[in-house]
């Protein structure tokens, strides 16, 4: 009889759930994929409902429950926090109390509430927060033995883990605890320059390039000291983290002669430079661990999760380096992946099911595209239901040629296909895509479909065996998590430094600039963030990208994840409706059907909607 | 407002009352005695600031989390957690009262500060 194990995290960011069945991942989803709230932190009942649906199991048949991390150990460290602070930490104690003792450690009521029961176990499982992230990152790679490396903000007391993965076993053998953490460090520096933390990390790693390192000698002289083993400690008496509520605090202010930047105004050298020092301190660390962790365990292959594992720009240096043969990555590196890393804990250490062999040498994420999928007959009866017009194109190769002939056109293209993707990237699953080959497809695309800042990057989806003739890149990115260069032979020669300062600081005039003959995906230190894309893990997609080839003879489209700034990627068809409707996307393509703009009726939207979504 | 009494503080809050009778008290003590909990500054002298685990893996049992339904159960559960540790075992009892008090359905508005990472 197969086990059945649901894995929830909750209550700190990016609430989900997942399901595993004997060892092998069933579905997994982030709460606000259906709440619509983006990082929708509250108990993740529609996304632990889907999860069941999937498993086509009601909650009683569960074999276990297991939540991601253990509030009584983050009660301890909050407590021992706050006594270490004295007075200064009164405004925390508050925040940490009602939310660690008037929820957390009352759970096992709040998850038998909300789903009638705790499995035939008849308790609730909890892991190490570590743990879960170390899981969710061994278990679905595709190696028998790895090394393991887990980095975030924090996580009961562990900020980073390094271990072993061996079968069905995780041993973390090392840590580094609170308040020293290279997470809180870098969302120190993402409040500084203006954005908000645990969702603007993203936008100051593509804000890096623009600037230089200048600051990176100051960061390390008096904010962090690091050891050659990349172990590092961190100089408390800058960070606001650790007894209030604020990130950094004045004398963060004086380091830097300046207070934080103002959310939402313009971004200046002063920011482009204080991005691309904290980055190349992380990447430091993050190097020097990983060529640690490669001589400690003498193991060819590092697998890696946590908040942190989502710097791809970090990544792609480990895989430039060479420092490990091979590298994994858990897609969903956030918290969100530690519903599924501690549903497989359980599965593999505590009910000690085998773990099931990788196949072909690669993983058993499935393309990480573990959500919801709405078959051709839900999408005509919703569409039938609301009487927009579509064309229906059944045959795969001609809606595939269809799609990319409006790519090719310089149209971009909403692209609902399959079951959604589990983590913060669009894979193809829920994507917009574009022309790689515009020049000007970056900014429009910025500016008029997703309203968000002009200097943010797209990434490039290619098909994975043309991937060389594009990117320094020898090795697969499925999961967009991977930055390497362009190739030289296709880059147009620019001076970033000059034209900035030319320009005024003015990033709209860099970015429209083009570095090569992919200008739309080619950021401006020349690099790119990469999906590989495989027949086998999204057919649809493969085939619109192959059917772009033919007419162009690229085999690369822009992929940007189908929402809008603040908004939550879309998950069902009507989700999808409503983000093309609002945007100047022109066609919309819902598993077989497509819809053009031009045929729409006048979209009736009574709410304010770009007051809807919190700016992120 | 007497900060030294919960009973004299029914309107103020809970927190506020354990934090003024419970928590202040013994971070002055620590003060005094310099006792801390976690190092605040790096140390030049150190070779590496990685610590290793005692316990490299989960057993069973510690995925099995204690039952935590009412003040007792917690009250037993945190006095394990701190076994060992006088100061922090008198918490025991005031914590586990504290979050009976404070216990609650989750407030599905609550936000939390965008500029300070989720960590508690």
């Amino acid at each position: 009889m197969s086990k059945y194990i649901l894995g929830i995290s909750a209550f700190y960011h990016d609430s989900a759930a997942a399901i595993v069945e004997d060892g092998k991942i069933i579905a997994a989803a982030q709460e606000e994929r259906f709440s619509r709230k983006k990082h929708d932190p509250r108990f993740p009942h529609r996304a632990i409902n889907y999860c069941l649906e999937e498993a086509f199991i009601e909650a009683d048949e569960l074999d276990a429950v297991v939540f991601y991390d253990n509030p009584l150990l983050t009660w301890d460290r909050v407590i021992k926090g706050s006594i270490q602070s004295g007075a200064s930490s009164r405004e925390q104690f508050e925040k940490a109390a009602r939310s660690v003792l008037g929820v957390k450690v009352w759970l096992q009521d709040t998850v038998e509430n909300a789903i009638g029961s705790l499995g035939r176990l008849g308790r609730l499982l909890v892991t190490e927060h570590h743990l879960s992230h170390a899981a969710s990152a061994f278990y679905p790679s595709p190696f028998k033995e790895a090394a393991v490396m887990t980095l975030d903000g924090v996580g009961e007391w562990a900020t980073t883990t390094t271990g072993v993965g061996r079968d069905g076993t995780i041993e973390l053998q090392q840590s580094i605890d609170y308040p020293h953490s290279l997470g809180l460090l870098y969302s120190a520096f993402t409040y500084y320059t203006g954005f908000k933390v645990n969702s603007g990390e993203y936008k100051l790693m593509g804000l890096a390039p623009y600037g230089e390192p200048i600051y990176a000698e100051k960061i390390r002289e008096h904010l962090i000291d690091i050891k050659p083993d990349g172990s590092f400690r961190l100089n408390t008496k800058y960070f606001g983290f650790v007894d209030g509520l604020r990130m950094t605090n004045e004398e963060f202010d004086k380091l830097f002669d300046g207070p934080p930047r103002t959310p939402e105004s313009r971004i200046s050298m002063r920011e482009m430079d204080l991005a691309a020092s904290i980055q190349a301190v992380t990447e430091e660390v993050v190097l020097k661990m990983a060529r640690h962790l490669r001589q400690a365990t003498g193991l060819p292959n590092l697998v890696m999760a946590g908040g942190v594992a989502l710097n791809c720009v970090a990544n792609g240096k480990i895989v430039e380096e060479g420092i490990f043969d091979h590298l994994w990555i858990q897609p969903a590196a956030g918290d969100a992946g530690g519903a599924l890393g501690a549903a497989l804990a359980v599965a593999h250490q505590y009910f000690e099911i085998p773990r099931p062999e990788p196949t072909g040498g690669r993983d058993s994420q499935s393309g990480s595209y573990l959500g919801p999928t709405f078959q051709s007959n839900e999408v005509t009866a919703f569409l039938d239901r609301k009487e927009y017009p579509y064309v229906r194109i059944v045959d795969d190769k001609e809606r595939a040629r269809t799609t990319a002939q409006a790519l090719a056109d310089g149209k971009i293209v909403g692209f609902l296909s399959g079951r959604m993707e589990f983590g913060p990237r669009a894979l193809g699953g829920r994507s917009i895509l574009g022309d790689p080959r515009n020049e000007e497809a970056q900014s429009v695309m910025n500016l008029k479909i997703k309203y968000r800042e002009s200097f943010r990057p797209f990434a490039p989806s290619v098909l994975a065996e043309d991937c060389a003739e594009y990117f320094d890149l020898d090795c697969e990115s499925p999961y967009m998590l991977l930055v390497a260069p362009v190739k030289e032979s296709r880059r147009k020669p620019t001076d970033l430094r000059a034209a900035l300062k030319s320009s005024g600081e003015d990033m709209l005039s860099i970015v429209n600039e083009p570095r090569s003959d992919i200008p739309a995906v080619t950021h401006v230190d020349y690099s790119a963030r990469i999906q590989t894309v495989h027949a086998e893990d999204q057919p649809d997609y493969h085939r619109v990208i192959s059917a772009f080839k033919d007419l162009t003879g690229y085999g690369v489209v822009v992929n940007t994840s189908f929402n809008v700034r603040g908004e939550p990627i879309v998950c069902s068809p009507e989700d999808a409706y409503r983000c093309f409707m609002r945007t100047e996307m022109e066609l919309l393509v819902l598993d077989d059907c497509l819809l053009w703009k031009e045929q729409q009726p006048a979209f009736e939207d009574a709410e304010d909607w770009k007051d809807e979504y919190e700016l992120d | 407002m007497n900060m030294n009494s919960i009973e004299g503080t029914e309107e103020a809050s809970p927190v506020d009352a354990f934090f003024e009778q419970h928590l202040l008290p013994l971070a002055a003590a620590n003060c005094e005695s310099g006792r801390e909990y976690f190092p605040e500054v790096p140390d030049p002298s150190a070779d590496s600031y990685y610590q290793p685990r005692i316990k490299m893996t989960m057993s069973r049992e510690d995925f099995e989390l204690p039952k935590l339904e009412d003040t007792e159960e917690l009250h037993t559960a945190l006095g394990k957690l701190w076994h060992g540790d006088d100061e922090l075992q008198q918490l025991a009892g005031p914590v586990a009262e504290l979050a009976t008090k404070l216990r609650e359905v989750e407030d599905q508005d609550d936000e939390v500060s965008p500029f300070i990472y989720v960590m508690f």
